[in-house]
């Protein structure tokens, strides 16, 4: 890694990329900021979305408190409206989907043994862009601009008449940003994930996790156009006047409702694959056995990517949708039961009798299972028009969705962390204190969350900043607020715990759990790609049952390119290598999206500004070319 | 605030709350019972030890293997089937909802605005017709045809007790018809979030006997009562020569803008400012002197009316019954 280990390098790499290269090498900043190795990306990824969870999170006990008394004036009205829209527009856009594209990024190439993303320049330009987005937002919300329209920002109430200012700008360019991020992530994970697999790895011997990731990549790529979509014309509405969604001039506002949610209902599951992803890798290492019933897993996970793309409507029943149009979308919204059952099903399949190891992964995969089964159940019942017209837009759904987000993706995701962490940091954690975290946060979220279906159907609707004490909802009010303050000791724990192991934890070896697959492999940390081995494999889970093979004659940023369904290697390319283009490509996107709020031009010189960065992005530079038809060359 | 009116899906008092609470019902006996047993599932799967003919690693042995594939197999024929269940109970009651028919129904018109409700009983006979706000009257046992409109942005219309709720979409007018089984007060609120005031954009609903409802209707149709004491007549005099006219309106005086809600009757409601404050005299005046004190960022303006006319104003108003 360092410039003596350059001898390696071909002698024909020309000087003058070798010169570039040195002077980003040299210093720290550009060294950082010019970075494209998955493993870096991805863990940026993830430790930004975490560190935006712990902000959305810190808006979420401020707006318990304000609501474990009636008529409490902990914030105002007009904060605590910021607060809602800040805390579900951060954990939906800026922590949820991230935090999974991240576990993605840095997971993915070891799990099928590539060296490196397929488009390492387009994965930090996404990076840049995300970070930009969520500072942007952020930096808005310390300036009372935060959007106070909530996550799904229904106009008229967002439009230009009602919501004057520049607050549900920022949310509607907050949209910009993370769906151009999420796209690049989603493009780059298919791409590597059909062409970069080691030899021997077909489609069937894939883990369950990169399934995950490439059905929810290609969800992303469905979905979220339609929300970039939405959000323009709103940004339009406001800014130029078009009237897309102003009744008054022939526009619609349940127009909004159906682009948003067809994007919104995808995005829920786009979110929580990946999570069962998760569930599916802990519970074959943990059980020591291979998950039972691989393929109805994977189909079921393809089976869930589509229907989610047929029940958008569900969220709009109290619109007064036709009985014949809404019963079909109640027919979608309980057949999505189906194939997550089938999971829940094969997960129970495969630890009966298993003696499992109870370490934190798995307790957090059981803590998922009996949380996310009720989350499922009250969905059911929210596919039901009737019983929907009563709890839509109370606690009851609010209730509802965290235990689908929170049971369904976020204790996933928190055993993936302790299961993973091993790997990326080469140190084992605590036992015990993660036993401590999982048993705190799993109390905590029932205390909070439980008693809010109960105060959805004694009438509790949401978004309200107080309520009176006639409603006698206080009571459970109060267990709600406590419980929250128990899931962020909870998370605090497993903070401690994490930042503890880090420094100080025993060295985890390469494969502390006996993990089945690739990354279980190679060292922990994983080496760079420079220093990466490329694997056969053999088997579905090659850790397990043959020896991993390992290709030969690959240089050091050389990526082996397989075909899609068997893997069979086809040729080889070289990998760009760092980068200081992507972030400054971010730079220019995020000025222009920022300048686009205050003034239409902002798109025209912003328009230019990228353009310019992008020819220098893309000049074509004689090493490069060379290198080029030399890969070119051989077989 | 007076007596609290029930709220609550849990406890219906009309028709179709009954019929999605039986619903609700049905499901959740589904729900406990499947989460009860997949839940013994997952706890027996875990107390069974492993079999000694199975190493770690592979595969259970074929027997158990069969056994599982057909145990799987069955769960999910059964979830289907129980699903398709759900479903057509679900189309039922959505059936049987819909088929409460509006034939000798009566109709109001509800408005919603930030952060108020504008309540007409519509009138063959344009004077007849009754204008109020925040307090909906409705007769026992008599189908109730509301018809829903919005020109600002989305509100919805919700009382839990008496049934399901309903969008105000701008431009998208609707009616929802309920029917009230059980004498009493209801409360509600607007279940769509519509800005600042959401949270204290409450209704009520009082259910009486056709009999009352008829003597509430015909009292409401009355011009507003006339000043009783010189500090009333002065009270009115403040009303019509201030701002007030601008939005609100008394019927039986020169003050008839349709912009805030009515005062005609506005001492018999249970409520003032949509249920923020009881209907006293002392609430009055401080709602007029600082609306945005008990309701911050609500479009009422603040008086500008010195002390003593405040008084009589609050007297007046309260005085209107």
């Amino acid at each position: 890694m360092t410039a003596e280990a350059s001898p390696t390098l071909p002698r024909a790499l020309p000087t003058a990329k070798a010169r570039r290269e040195r002077v980003i090498e040299r210093s720290r900043v550009l060294r950082f900021i010019s970075e494209t190795e998955h493993q870096a990306i991805g863990l940026r990824f993830v430790v930004t979305a975490l560190v935006f969870f712990a902000m959305a999170g810190a808006l979420a006990l401020l707006m318990r408190l304000q609501l474990a008394r009636p008529g409490l004036h902990v914030v105002g009205p007009d904060l605590y409206n910021q607060a809602f829209t800040m805390h579900g527009s951060t954990m939906m856009f800026l922590f949820a989907v991230p935090v999974m594209q991240g576990m993605g990024v840095y997971l993915v190439p070891l799990m099928i043994g590539a060296k490196s993303l397929a488009f390492p320049r387009l994965s930090a330009f996404a990076y840049w862009t995300y970070l930009f987005g969520g500072i942007f937002l952020w930096l808005s919300f310390f300036m009372n601009t935060g959007p106070d329209v909530g996550w799904f920002s229904y106009p008229p109430l967002a439009g230009p008449e009602y919501a004057a200012g520049k607050r549900a700008d920022v949310w509607a360019q907050l949209i910009t940003f993370t769906e151009l991020s999420a796209l690049a992530i989603a493009v780059n994970l298919i791409a590597t994930i059909f062409k970069q697999r080691s030899p021997g790895m077909s489609l069937d011997r894939m883990p369950v996790f990169v399934w995950a990731s490439l059905v929810t990549a290609f969800m992303v790529v469905f979905a979220m156009p339609a929300v970039m979509v939405a959000s323009t014309m709103l940004a339009l509405d406001r800014l130029v006047g078009t009237h897309f969604f102003n009744p008054a001039e022939g526009g619609d506002p349940l127009l909004w409702q159906h682009v948003f949610w067809f994007f919104g209902h995808p995005e829920v599951y786009i979110i929580f694959l990946p999570a069962l992803g998760f569930v599916s890798e802990i519970v074959t290492t943990f059980t020591r056995r291979p998950l039972f019933g691989y393929t109805p897993v994977v189909l079921a996970n393809v089976a869930t990517a589509i229907l989610a793309f047929g029940l958008w409507v569900h969220h709009m029943f109290a619109t007064g949708i036709p009985q014949l149009g809404a019963s079909f979308f109640t027919a979608a919204s309980i057949v999505i039961a189906v194939p997550t059952g089938v999971q829940f099903f094969c997960w129970i399949a495969t630890i009966w009798g298993s003696g499992p190891r109870y370490a934190a992964p798995f307790l957090y995969v059981l803590a998922f299972l009996a949380t996310f089964i009720i989350g499922g159940l009250t969905g059911v019942m929210q596919a039901s028009v009737p019983i929907d017209t009563q709890v839509h837009d109370t606690f009851f759904v609010v209730a509802h969705f965290h235990y689908t987000l929170i049971g369904g993706a976020v204790f996933p995701l928190l055993g993936a962390l302790h299961y993973w962490f091993p790997k990326v940091t080469g140190r084992l954690s605590d036992e015990r204190l993660g036993w401590i975290s999982c048993a705190l946060v799993f109390a905590g979220f029932h205390l909070t969350f439980f008693p809010q279906h109960i105060l959805g159907l004694h009438g509790m609707t949401r978004r309200i900043y107080t309520y009176a004490a006639t409603t006698g909802w206080g009571t459970l009010n109060l267990v709600s607020t406590i419980g929250a303050f128990l899931i962020g000791a909870g998370l605090l724990v497993v903070l401690i715990n994490l930042a503890r192991s880090y420094r100080s934890g025993m060295a985890a070896g390469n494969d502390p759990w006996q993990g089945p697959s690739l990354e279980w492999h190679y060292a922990s940390p994983p080496p760079r790609m420079e220093e990466r081995d490329v694997a056969i494999v053999a088997a579905r889970y090659p850790l397990w049952t043959a020896p991993v093979g390992k290709v030969v004659g690959l240089e050091p940023r050389e990526e082996l390119i397989t075909n899609v369904i068997d893997a069979e290697p086809s040729h080889k390319e070289k990998n760009p290598g760092p980068s200081l283009s992507p972030f400054f490509l971010a730079l220019a996107t995020s000025g222009t999206i920022i300048a686009c709020i205050f003034t239409p031009w902002g798109l025209v010189w912003g328009a230019v500004v990228i353009a310019l960065v992008l020819t220098l992005w893309y000049w074509p530079r004689r090493s490069e070319v060379d290198e080029h038809h030399l890969s070119e060359e051989q077989p | 605030m007076s007596d609290p009116g029930a709220i609550s899906a849990l406890e219906p008092a009309g028709t179709q709350a009954e019929q999605i609470r039986r619903l609700f019902d049905g499901y959740l006996g589904v729900s406990i019972l499947v989460f009860i047993l997949v839940m013994g599932a997952l706890v027996v799967g875990l107390r069974r030890e492993r079999r000694e003919d199975e190493p770690p690693h592979e595969e259970s042995p074929p027997d158990v293997m069969k056994r599982k594939a057909r145990v799987v197999g069955s769960a999910t024929a059964v979830t289907v089937v129980t699903l398709v269940v759900l479903l057509v109970m679900s189309v039922v009651t959505g059936r049987a909802l819909a088929s409460l028919t509006p034939r000798d129904a009566l109709a109001i018109e509800i408005t919603g605005h930030r952060w108020w409700w504008d309540v007409k009983y519509p009138d063959a006979i344009s004077s007849n017709a009754v204008r109020t706000a925040y307090e909906i009257h409705v007769p026992l046992g008599r189908p109730v045809e509301l018809r829903l409109v919005s020109h600002d942005v989305i509100h919805s219309f919700w009382v839990p007790s008496l049934g399901p709720k309903r969008d105000l979409i701008p431009g998208k007018p609707s009616t929802l018809v309920l029917r009230a089984d059980r004498p009493g007060t209801f409360d509600g609120l607007c279940a769509e979030y519509c800005g600042l005031q959401h949270a204290n954009m409450r209704l009520r609903v009082v259910v009486e006997p056709e009999r009352e409802f008829q003597a509430w209707l015909t009292q409401m149709r009355a011009p507003a009562r006339e000043p009783q004491t010189e500090r009333e007549e002065h009270g009115r005099s403040v009303f019509l020569a201030g701002r007030c006219v601008a939005c609100h309106a008394i019927v039986g005086t020169t003050a008839f803008a349709a912009v805030g809600p009515d005062l005609t009757h506005v001492g018999s409601r249970s409520a003032i400012a949509m249920g923020t404050l009881p209907n006293d005299v002392r609430s009055i005046r401080s709602w007029i002197e600082d609306p945005q004190h008990a309701k911050a960022g609500v479009i009422m303006p603040e008086g500008g009316i010195s002390d003593g006319d405040l008084d009589d104003l609050a007297l007046y108003l309260s005085s209107l019954r």
